[in-house]
C-alpha cells in the first residue's frame, strides 16, 4: 500500500474524518464492546442480580430448591450453583448460550443462542428429562416467572456499563488520533 | 517526575508533558489525549501481567503484585461469577476499576490520569496507597506510570511529535483541534442507541 505524506491541514482533516468513520465501524472495537457487555450480563445473572445491580432475582420456592438439589446429584453443576441461590444456573448452559452478534453499522445485538439443550439426568439410572427445550424456550419460561435475564432498558439504567462503553470508544478514538498525527 | 497522589477521594497522577517530551503541547489537546491513552494502556497492560509499580522511591520501582488471593475471596460468589482465576493477580474482578481509569484533566502542558468515579477511586486507594493504616485489602500498588515507562511512551510518539511541531501556526492548530473536538462530539452522540428488539 502506498503511503501518503500529509502536508496541508485540509488533507489532515480529511484523513481524520476517514479515520473516525473507520473507528465507528471498527470490528475490533465493536467486538470489545460486545464481549464486555456479554460477559457482564453473564456475571450479573450468575450473581442473581439484574444488570443495573439493584435488587435480586425472585426468591426460589421450596419445590424449586428441592428439584435443583435433586438435579445437582446427577449433573455436573456450575461453580456458582447452590440449591437455594436464585441465579437461573444449575449446569450453566443457559447463561453460557448468551452471545453477542455484530450486525454491522455499529449495531451489536445480544441474545441467547437458540440451540437445543443437553438434557438433565433426572435419576440415578441415567434417565434424561423430556421434553428437551431450547435455550430460548427456557428463557421465555423464566421470563414468565419474573426472571428477566437482560433488557436493553437494564443496560440504559446501568450507568457504569455506559461509562465503560464510552471509555472503550474513547480508547479507539485516541488511538486513531495518534495514527493521524503520525501520517 | 511527579509521583501519583493518593487520597480516599482522589487517586491521580499529573504528568508534565513538556518536561517529559521536550515540546510545547499548548493547543494540542488531541495529542495530549492520545498520549494519555498510551499511559493508561501501559498501566493496564502491566497490571494484567501481574506486575505493579511502587512509588516509595524516585521515579517508580517495578514490583510484583502480591500473591495469593485469600481463601475467603476465592470462595466469594463474585469471584466465581466473573470467572476469575485464582493464580492470576491482575486487579480485575468486574474490570470497572481499570476500565474506568481515564484522562480526567488536561491543561496546556499536562495531563492528569485517575478516576471521576468515587467507588473506583476508593478501590484504587485501598490497593495502591502507601499509607496502609486505614485500608482493608492487601497492598498491590498498580497505579501510576514510572519515569522509565514514560520514556518508552515518548519513543512511541516520535513521529506524532514531529507532526505536531510542523503545525506551529496557532490558527492552524486551533482549526485542527476544533475539527477533532467536533468529530468527537458527533461520534459520542451517535454511539449508544439502546433498543429493546
Amino acid at each position: 500500500m502506498a503511503r501518503v505524506k500529509i502536508h496541508g491541514l485540509g488533507a489532515v482533516q480529511k484523513k481524520i474524518e476517514e479515520t473516525f468513520d473507520r473507528v465507528k465501524s471498527s470490528r475490533q472495537m465493536n467486538n470489545e464492546i460486545g464481549m464486555f457487555v456479554q460477559e457482564r450480563i453473564k456475571a450479573q445473572i450468575r450473581r442473581g442480580k439484574p444488570l443495573n445491580d439493584t435488587g435480586k432475582f425472585p426468591k426460589l420456592g421450596k419445590g424449586t430448591v428441592k428439584w435443583r438439589r435433586k438435579l445437582a446429584e446427577f449433573n455436573k453443576t456450575h461453580a456458582v450453583f447452590k440449591d437455594v441461590r436464585s441465579n437461573t444456573t444449575i449446569t450453566g448452559q443457559l447463561v453460557n448460550a448468551i452471545k453477542y452478534l455484530l450486525e454491522g453499522q455499529g449495531i451489536i445485538s445480544i441474545g441467547v443462542k437458540n440451540n437445543r439443550r443437553v438434557p438433565y439426568v433426572i435419576d440415578k439410572n441415567g434417565k434424561l428429562e423430556k421434553p428437551v427445550l431450547t435455550n430460548l424456550e427456557v428463557q421465555t419460561n423464566l421470563k414468565q416467572l419474573g426472571f428477566i435475564l437482560y433488557t436493553a432498558k437494564g443496560l440504559d439504567k446501568a450507568p457504569i456499563i455506559g461509562k465503560r462503553i464510552n471509555n472503550i470508544v474513547k480508547k479507539y478514538i485516541r488511538r486513531a488520533i495518534k495514527v493521524n498525527f503520525g501520517s | 517526575m511527579a509521583k501519583p497522589k493518593f487520597s480516599q477521594t482522589r487517586v491521580e497522577q499529573t504528568i508534565n508533558l513538556k518536561d517529559e517530551f521536550g515540546i510545547d503541547f499548548k493547543g494540542f489537546k488531541s495529542l495530549r489525549e492520545a498520549i494519555g491513552e498510551a499511559v493508561l494502556n501501559q498501566i493496564r497492560t502491566r497490571t494484567a501481567r501481574g506486575d505493579g509499580m511502587n512509588f516509595r522511591g524516585i521515579g517508580g520501582t517495578p514490583t510484583k503484585l502480591k500473591k495469593p488471593y485469600s481463601d475467603e475471596y476465592i470462595e466469594n460468589l463474585d469471584f466465581k461469577a466473573f470467572g476469575k482465576s485464582r493464580g492470576r493477580i491482575n486487579m480485575t474482578l468486574t474490570g470497572d476499576m481499570l476500565g474506568l481509569m481515564d484522562v480526567k484533566k488536561q491543561t496546556g502542558n499536562s495531563i492528569t490520569i485517575g478516576w471521576d468515579d468515587a467507588e473506583q477511586n476508593a478501590k484504587a486507594y485501598n490497593h495502591s496507597s502507601p499509607v496502609r493504616s486505614n485500608t482493608t485489602v492487601p497492598y498491590r500498588p498498580f497505579f501510576g506510570v514510572s519515569k522509565k515507562e514514560l520514556t518508552k511512551i515518548k519513543k512511541q510518539f516520535g513521529k506524532e511529535i514531529k507532526s505536531a511541531m510542523r503545525l506551529k501556526d496557532d490558527g492552524k492548530k486551533k482549526a485542527f483541534e476544533e475539527r477533532v473536538a467536533k468529530l468527537l462530539t458527533i461520534f459520542k452522540d451517535k454511539l449508544v442507541d439502546v433498543n429493546d428488539g
